[in-house]
């Protein structure tokens, strides 16, 4: 079995970020990596700079790379952010909506774990059309994953092994809400919580991370 | 546009003929739909009985069939888009590219919907929808504002369908393990959010604290009336307080958007609530076949009656005013 390392998705200052991968490239025993942001469209900019030389680091040490997509893109700008993301061929892209499949369809691509594949049926359908890897659901139980792996002997299929499971996205923005921003005016108080902003329940028990939407 | 309504049961069927919908959305009693609560839907003979009296009063039945199918258990899935066909659906309304697939395939004339919990929030991913499984309507996600459904409307080719009143949900559609986590059941696999089977209300000085899934959602005062522990209009605590930190309990009531909605171009709205009575149905949905005559007549559409049938006695207008964003 492989490794896989999947994106950051809190907003990181941009030189920890690609300090980050940096280290990945020098020191972890891991075959795949996934990098982009996928969370929030208003954090693309930041990492851009550092993504070329992120991805030089990260292939020079034997690593493969991949671009996510954004899991929900609804504006026409985050809509032109997809489509330059898959025009990019060098890179294999893990998509995360189906907003960037058409392009893809024939071409060699990854479906991320925010695509709903819960059976075989489904994962057979995006086989069909040039998905070669597909990252199933963090909900689906083991069963299922065992009878999806079966029917599909040469799809590489990834699951979550540990780590922070991302459990909702929403068109509203958590941390803009708490401290009284507007989504568009958010002075991009989510980096305030590079871990996510802990929520606990009334008995303060810990519950959830909140990060951005 | 047309009015979209819920029925769980037949007798809620009957009401919502009776209180002016166009069409009546429902599902079989099984984990193939999304309102899969006990006692609630239909069986394979209610529904076949319940389509012969929809199509007597001239109002048509739309049968939501819009879990994610089991691993290993497809076949139980596709037995209920047979059996809709067999009963003369008049759309089915499904989530799964599979299964839409299988749809397709096997009944190419049956007029299919593309779900919400399919969460095709964009004119790409719904032409995806349009293009690759000919559905001729989809179920938009409620994270669009009124300009964005405009948009989305000029863009592709197949007709809209959006929510204008009832239960919100704050997070994508078909997006969500929220109550996966704390409950191991979710609305994809089973189609149930925070199921009432692991919500608890205990006294606990001087409190009433409602849990799901062991998780205290919400504390109230003796006496105060307690809401669902629905997970994300839940009460929490961080670092900067305790409050609502995803949604308060309320209800979407689009009522007051619906001229913007027909400009728009929406084809449809829909009305949430497969899981309630037959005195909401009959409630929401004679108020909304008035406004829609208001509406049309040019006369101005009376807000704020349907308070007795919201979460928490109040309402929102979600993402379709842009105060989300």
């Amino acid at each position: 079995m492989q490794l896989s390392l999947g994106p950051v998705l809190y907003n990181w200052a941009p030189e920890r970020w690609r300090d980050f991968y940096f280290r990945i490239a020098d020191e972890a025993p891991i075959d795949t990596v996934v990098i982009g942001e996928i969370v929030c469209s208003k954090r693309s900019p930041f990492i851009a700079p550092h993504l070329p030389a992120v991805v030089e680091r990260l292939r020079a040490a034997g690593k493969q790379v991949m671009l996510g997509s954004l899991i929900l893109t609804s504006l026409p700008r985050e809509r032109r952010q997809m489509a330059e993301l898959v025009n990019t061929a060098e890179f294999l892209v893990e998509v995360n909506d189906l907003t960037c499949l058409k392009p893809l369809v024939g071409r060699p691509h990854a479906i991320g774990p925010f695509i709903n594949i819960y059976n075989e049926a489904s994962a057979a359908f995006h086989a069909q059309r040039g998905a070669t890897r597909i990252c199933l659901p963090p909900e689906l139980p083991m069963s299922s994953i065992a009878v999806i792996a079966a029917a599909l002997p040469s799809v590489l299929i990834d699951i979550f092994a540990f780590g922070r499971v991302p459990l909702a996205i929403s068109a509203r923005c958590y941390h803009a809400r708490l401290h009284k921003l507007t989504k568009d005016n958010c002075q991009f108080v989510c980096d305030r919580d590079p871990d996510g902003l802990m929520l606990k329940t009334l008995d303060g028990a810990d519950f959830l991370a909140v990060n951005g939407v | 546009m047309e009015l979209i309504c819920p029925a769980g049961t037949p007798a809620a069927l009957k009401t919502a003929i009776d209180a002016g919908a166009d069409a009546i959305y429902c599902g079989f009693n099984d984990e193939t739909n999304a309102r899969n609560f006990p006692g609630l839907n239909f069986s394979r003979d209610e529904l076949s009985d319940a389509i012969a009296l929809a199509h007597r009063r001239g109002v048509k039945i739309l049968v939501a069939i819009n879990t994610f199918p089991r691993a290993g258990a497809v076949s139980l899935w596709h037995r209920a888009v047979d059996d809709a066909v067999a009963a003369k659906a008049d759309a089915l309304i499904l989530a799964d590219v599979g299964l839409l697939e299988y749809a397709a395939r096997c009944h190419p004339a049956q007029r299919l919907h593309v779900s919400v919990q399919a969460a095709a929030a964009n004119a790409d991913a719904i032409g995806f929808y349009a293009e690759t499984f000919g559905a001729r309507r989809v179920v938009l996600p409620r994270v669009l504002s009124v300009a964005e459904i405009a948009g989305i409307v000029r863009e592709v080719s197949c007709e809209t369908e959006v929510f204008v009143f009832g239960g919100l949900c704050v997070m994508a559609e078909g997006r969500c393990s929220l109550s996966s986590y704390a409950t191991g059941q979710s609305p994809n696999m089973q189609g149930v959010c925070s199921p009432a089977s692991h919500v608890a209300y205990n006294e606990e000085n001087g409190r009433t604290k409602s849990r799901l899934g062991g998780f205290t959602i919400n504390s109230f005062e003796i006496g105060e009336a307690a809401g669902y522990p629905t997970l994300c209009k839940g009460r929490f605590t961080t670092k900067h307080g305790t409050g609502y930190i995803f949604e308060d309990p309320v209800s979407l009531d689009a009522a007051t958007l619906l001229a913007g909605l027909r400009d728009a171009g929406v084809t449809a709205l829909k009305i949430e609530g497969r899981q309630r009575g037959r005195a909401y149905v009959e409630g929401v949905v004679r108020h909304f076949r008035q406004a829609l005559k208001a509406l049309d007549s040019g006369l101005p559409i009376d807000a704020g009656q349907l308070m007795p049938f919201t979460e928490g006695q109040a309402t929102t207008v979600g993402a379709y005013r842009k105060t989300w964003r």
